[in-house]
């Protein structure tokens, strides 16, 4: 009996050694290490012209006080290759001179109103092209829309103001465009007597540097 | 220091404008059609003039051909297709279209798409991880501006986020308010938490504070100017759409604080888009 038990438990301590006894045995196979050499992957870099900032100069076109030079700033990112995010802020001095001819007192404190205007836009580039320069230049070019809104300084007030308008740009370099762009802002004022939406038109022509 | 020195290179430029055309020191498209060439590329010549000793970024073209076009877009004409097997040096990115050069020297601009069909000179697929969910999913900062409407009227409105950790950031914002005979500005600081940032669709909940300044029209008979401060509560999400942009719409609940005992609550509504980095 003690004997069959001795034995037994010879039998079970055999069993459950076997598989660390075939992994030792696996471990001394093993003894070829694989030596793999990591490989760096150097992903090519390059630079990006996504942002585009701007300086523009031009006439703005007060409903009712006439023309008078304007300039500003503008930021620009396009998104894609057809829509872009677009905002600009300028200035201009708008005056009343016209009223003055008939009213002595015309219609501002002073002769002259700062006029400033922000707004934000989402434009869409609707036809790509080239422009054709001499024999062997030619450089992109797109004409665009434009929309969105903002806000318009003048005369102590801040009205909200509705823009859309169209544009065109010729790209000189890569980092270097040149744009003509139209607006139309549009916005209510109370100048007059009467509260009235005034169609106020903008051309302006600008560079703009792509980063 | 170097948008300085391009700033200053194009005003210059102005006067030589057209004469010194991009495209006037690019060679011409080579008469001769291009003919099988060895796999290694001749380096000296394929370095972009303007970027001395620069790496060059290089991949072979591994599709059966590359089309080049004359402007970063699908509308611009194809004007040359490097073969298989050419090598090409990418010199710019715009949006989803790449500018590459040539041995030739043939300079255009190719689609992310046909770019898949290329291979870096470590010979992996040519993959670019640049503005895409992941971005977004990761973002640390962002800036947008965006329209909104309250029970009277409208406004219009940018903010700044500061995303300190997954699930927190910092929201600044600035409304300007444009009433038939005032204005309005305000000012609010406001901590977001989003339960869900690791999604397209993420909504958000916040709390804050601010300041606003009220200011009557000239032709208004009381001109008095009110200051004062305001507590806001938040409830809106933001959907990544594309690129670096996402759509962000919000409802906010304002208290004004108009005296020490009284205050008036609104609520305005807003849809915008932000821009995050």
């Amino acid at each position: 009996m003690r004997k069959s038990f001795v034995t037994l438990t010879a039998a079970l301590v055999a069993a459950l050694a076997l598989p660390s006894l075939a992994a030792a045995q696996a471990n001394a196979e093993s003894v070829v290490v694989p030596q793999v050499d990591r490989r760096d992957i150097k992903l090519p870099k390059f630079p990006s012209n996504d942002f585009e900032v701007g300086l523009f100069g031009g006439m703005y076109s007060a409903q009712n006080f006439g023309s008078s030079v304007a300039g500003g700033l503008r930021a620009t990112y396009h998104i894609t290759e057809d829509f872009f995010v677009e905002g600009s802020a300028g200035r201009t001095k708008v005056s009343d001179e016209a009223f003055r001819r008939i009213l002595p007192g015309g219609i501002f404190t002073d002769n002259q109103e700062t006029l400033i205007y922000s707004n934000f836009n989402v434009g869409m580039n609707v036809l790509p092209g080239e422009v054709f320069l001499w024999r062997d230049i030619a450089m992109p070019s797109q004409v665009f829309i434009v929309a969105g809104g903002g806000t318009t300084r003048f005369n102590g007030q801040r009205m909200k103001t509705i823009d859309f308008g169209v544009g065109v740009k010729l790209y000189v370099f890569d980092w270097l465009a040149v744009r003509v762009d139209m607006r139309d802002n549009i916005y209510t004022l109370d100048l007059l007597g009467k509260r009235d939406s005034t169609h106020n038109i903008e051309l302006n022509a600008g560079l703009s540097f792509l980063f | 220091m170097r948008l300085r020195h391009r700033l200053a290179a194009g005003l210059a430029g102005l006067t030589v404008l057209l004469p010194l055309s991009a495209r006037a020191d690019e060679p011409a498209i080579p008469a001769v059609p291009p003919t099988a060439e060895p796999s290694t590329p001749p380096v000296a010549n394929m370095a972009p003039s303007d970027q001395p000793g620069k790496p060059l970024a290089r991949v072979r073209v591994v599709g059966p051909y590359l089309d080049m076009r004359s402007g970063p877009g699908r509308g611009y004409p194809i004007f040359y297709a490097a073969e298989r097997e050419e090598w090409v040096v990418i010199e710019l990115r715009h949006t989803d279209w790449f500018k590459v050069r040539t041995a030739r020297g043939a300079a255009g601009w190719v689609s992310r798409e046909q770019m898949r069909q290329t291979v870096t000179e470590d010979g992996v697929p040519f993959e670019l991880a640049d503005p895409t969910l992941q971005n977004f999913l990761n973002r640390r900062f962002d800036v947008g501006v965006g329209y909104g409407a309250t029970a009277k009227t409208s406004f219009t409105r940018g903010w700044v986020g500061w995303r300190f950790s997954d699930t927190l950031s910092l929201d600044i914002n600035g409304a300007d308010v444009q009433g038939q005979s005032y204005t309005t500005t305000i000012w609010t600081a406001s901590f977001l938490t989003e339960p869900w940032s690791d999604k397209r669709f993420s909504p958000f909940f916040g709390v804050g504070m601010g300041h606003y300044h009220y200011v009557p029209d000239k032709n208004r008979i009381n001109r008095h100017v009110v200051d004062g401060n305001l507590g806001v509560f938040t409830l809106g999400a933001r959907y990544y759409l594309a690129s670096r942009v996402a759509l962000r719409v919000d409802y906010s609940r304002y208290a004004a604080f108009v005296s020490d005992t009284n205050y008036r609550n609104f609520q305005a509504g807003t849809i915008g888009l932000s821009l995050h980095f």
